[in-house]
């Protein structure tokens, strides 16, 4: 046997320590952390396909291809940046993020706790030599100790006191509620996660489209599209059925009170077209469930909500239709805005299959037909309004642009004929509501409450600490914390007290 | 008779710019060539009236949108108002830490380089006209999130200043310490510190109530936008900035450097996004509003490369000093 003592060689962590040791590792957090930040921001420089709009007539692929080429897209593809956030690389990330919180709020709580229910008292004096920040007292006063108690208490310090051995030793704190804050902030994000979780496995979502006075029943099927995990449990439970009743959509119009100087240089005629703006989408919404009927205006910003289930107004669309008179007869035709027509006697057509003669295209900005508000007063109702371009067949140029109402018009030649063309009076409705049935929002919200009130706390509230060892007539103080300077007025008290110089 | 036309002179405002930019001379002048206690306090007295006269143009605007839509409408509905609204909160800001914290009037002329730049800014780039609002900017929830965003952005703001005079003075430039002893580096440090600690939760905040605001207009708190994804990001770099900060001490340089790379995320946040947005056809259902081109874009990757880049250069040798 050796004389000298040997230390034990630490003994090698197993496997499972060694995930628990990686995963309390500030180093790795903060590295994944600011991994997921740059792959996140990778996200914002290359199209997602959850937001991606492709061109009409191409697919998302073809969008893709035409703005990266054939292998530059293939490689985005393959390594799945076109859809990063929803990656199992993104998702692992974030799992041992999340892991990582919990280990972290282990470790932290098991301290938080051990500090609160074993504070500890009893330091040695190597403690306090060790510590540069201690300060030594070779003649202590008799009656020095309760004297630091009363005057810590008075400071609304917790205190502990207790002597072994002829010897005094004080420990106190105050602010412990930053501790708890340190607690709950990592707790937080295990909540926020729960939520997310707990959210996805069990919601649905979806999107419904009902024209104006169209009834339909809508049908949550809440295994559909589900996790395996939890798809058997949720196949057990009977799917919910709401009956909804689309009373009418409207669109309300809002008319600028100022013109922007943007729309200075706009032809008076048709200036007005410009000023008027969708004030709100508004759609006249009756929903049945369980016995349970609730009806009101749906608009943004007020979804209606009936036994969870959540229906927001998130589209719509306004179809308008263009009125041709020729030869004596009207005809009414549907336009899509935005797109190039010639018009034909059968109609509007494709400018590419346009016979020769034909001089002229049309293209409408979109139309605008509602109850008109000026200055919060419903003055009537507005339009169909909508603005032609006229564009020449031979030059691709734009010709000029006419107001169309149902009182306006342009006239032109269809066929070598005099036509006019007006807005008709028609107009289609539809309005897209989204829906969605999330259990998992009153524990997000809980969880970004208890995340705010825990950075609040852990921020802001000081933690202050105070150990005393009276051994005799010599002393030693350690004061730890925001009051830890010497000439602050605490320290400079208790300095007083023990007779440090 | 015709609806009347948008004033092209923007009074109040007009004004105020022309205060702020008076000002940010005399505290130009206070710092560097006359120390004159009363030129400082002229210094102070104009920002305090420009920041007042910014604060009518505001009131103006509130009132012309409460005419146009009968309810309060935060005037920051376009980036005109947005980057005017941020930089009445950093000098709102500046006015409160010159007393508190800073207890010299020689802080001004680095201070509000920022909000005098993003007043020329928006003079100069964006049509100050105020704009149609869409349905969902008609909430209630559009004041509580922009502001709290913008109180952090404008502390987050200071905090950045503060860190880049370090990194200025860190790397030689002594002659900051000569025009007034309070820019040494401990001081600069803690104060960019401690307004970090004050935005953190702020931005915190701001962010939830944009999610909730999200959920009640579109039906979902998170969509993986590019601006929720932004602000995100600020959020994690500065999460990680106090972690290192609190956890591994990394104080002085280092610190100063990620503070600097966490408000050009906030930038990109705020101002960026809409630029990506353009540049890349995204489709954010954020990017209201126009930005400043591909060579704003161009300027906010530069501002983010620096700093990283920096790190990886020797430390200087004052690192530390107090």
């Amino acid at each position: 046997m050796s004389a000298t003592t040997q230390h034990e060689p630490r003994p090698t962590p197993g496997p499972l320590e060694f995930i628990w040791m990686w995963l309390n590792s500030l180093p790795i957090a903060i590295t994944v952390m600011l991994v997921l930040a740059v792959l996140s921001a990778l996200g914002t420089v290359i199209p997602q396909e959850h937001l991606a709009q492709p061109p009409m007539g191409m697919t998302m692929e073809q969008m893709y291809i035409e703005r990266f080429g054939q292998l530059r897209y293939q490689i985005i593809n393959a390594l799945g940046l076109n859809r990063v956030y929803f990656t199992p690389y993104f998702f692992a990330l974030m799992l041992w993020l999340s892991l990582s919180a919990l280990v972290c709020n282990i470790t932290r709580l098991r301290r938080t706790v051990n500090l609160w229910m074993r504070p500890p008292v009893q330091r040695g004096a190597g403690y306090f030599k060790a510590d540069k920040r201690s300060r030594q007292s070779a003649s202590v006063p008799r009656g020095a100790v309760e004297q630091v108690v009363g005057e810590l208490k008075h400071a609304r310090f917790r205190v502990h006191h207790m002597k072994e051995d002829g010897v005094d030793y004080v420990y106190a704190d105050r602010g412990f509620i930053k501790r708890w804050g340190m607690v709950a902030l990592h707790l937080s994000v295990l909540v926020l996660l729960f939520g997310g979780i707990y959210g996805k496995a069990l919601g649905v979502e979806g999107m419904i489209r009902l024209a104006d006075g169209e009834k339909q029943e809508l049908v949550l099927n809440l295994a559909k599209n589900k996790y395996p995990l939890v798809k058997p449990l949720l196949e057990k439970l009977a799917p919910l059925t709401y009956q909804l009743d689309q009373g009418t959509f409207r669109i309300d119009y809002d008319k600028m009170i100022e013109v922007p100087g943007e729309l200075a240089d706009v032809p008076t005629e048709l200036q007005d077209y410009y000023l008027y703006f969708v004030k709100d989408f508004v759609s006249t919404l009756t929903v049945e469930h369980n016995g349970k009927i609730k009806s009101q205006e749906v608009k943004v910003n007020h979804p209606l909500i009936l036994d969870k289930l959540v229906l927001y107004q998130s589209g719509y669309q306004q179809l308008g239709y263009l009125s041709v008179e020729m030869n004596g007869k009207t005809k009414e035709y549907p336009v899509t805005p935005g797109d190039w027509f010639v018009l034909t006697a059968d109609g509007p057509a494709d400018p590419g299959s346009a016979m020769s003669g034909v001089e002229e295209a049309f293209s409408l900005e979109a139309v605008k037909a509602g109850d008109l508000y000026i200055g919060g007063k419903k003055t009537g109702y507005l339009g169909p309004l909508a603005i032609a371009h006229r564009g020449s067949m031979a030059t691709g140029e734009t010709l000029d642009s006419v107001l169309l109402s149902p009182d306006e018009g342009l006239v032109t030649r269809i066929d070598g004929l005099p036509a006019t063309v007006r807005m008709s009076r028609k107009v289609d409705n539809y309005s897209d509501f989204s829906y969605k049935r999330d259990p998992g929002i009153p524990v997000l919200y809980l969880g970004w409450i208890v995340m705010i009130l825990g950075i609040t706390l852990a921020l802001y509230i000081p933690f202050a600490q105070v150990w005393v060892r009276v051994e005799g007539a010599s002393g030693q103080l350690l004061v730890a914390g925001t009051s830890s300077s010497d000439d602050a007025p605490l320290p400079r008290r208790l300095h007083g007290i023990l007779g440090i110089q | 008779m015709g609806t009347p036309h948008v004033s092209s002179a923007l009074g109040a405002y007009d004004y105020a710019m022309f205060a702020y930019f008076a000002a940010y001379i005399i505290y130009a002048v206070h710092a560097f060539f006359s120390r004159k206690r009363v030129i400082g306090q002229a210094a102070t007295v104009l920002l305090i009236v420009a920041w007042i006269l910014h604060t009518v143009f505001f009131v103006q605007r509130a009132h012309f949108y409460y005419l146009q839509h009968q309810g309060f409408v935060l005037p920051a509905t376009n980036m005109f108002e947005a980057v005017s609204f941020f930089c009445w909160m950093i000098v709102l800001g500046y006015l409160i830490l010159e007393p508190l914290l800073l207890k010299t009037r020689l802080f001004g002329v680095f201070a509000l380089l920022l909000p005098v730049a993003g007043m020329a800014y928006t003079a100069k780039e964006m049509s100050p006209d105020p704009r149609q609002l869409m349905p969902s900017l008609k909430s209630y929830w559009l004041a509580f999130h922009v502001t709290a965003m913008f109180i952090s952005y404008a502390l987050l703001a200071l905090a950045f200043t503060f860190s880049v005079m370090y990194i200025m003075r860190a790397y030689g430039m002594r002659s900051m310490e000569r025009i007034d002893p309070k820019f040494n580096l401990k001081f600069l440090d803690e104060l960019s510190y401690k307004l970090v600690l004050v935005a953190f939760p702020v931005l915190t905040l701001g962010i939830f109530l944009g999610a909730v605001w999200a959920d009640q207009a579109w039906g979902r708190y998170w969509g993986w936008d590019p601006k929720e994804t932004w602000a995100l990001i600020t959020w994690l770099i500065y999460l990680a900035y106090l972690h290192l900060r609190m956890q591994w001490n990394w104080t002085g340089f280092r610190s100063a450097l990620f503070n600097c790379i966490g408000f050009v995320a906030v930038l990109i946040t705020f101002q960026g996004v809409n630029l990506l947005d353009q540049a890349f056809k995204l489709n954010s259902i954020h990017a209201y509003a126009e930005g400043g081109g591909v060579f704003m874009l161009v300027i906010l990757g530069l501002a983010l490369l620096i700093p990283i880049a920096m790190n990886f250069m020797p430390t200087p040798k004052d690192e530390g000093k107090g």
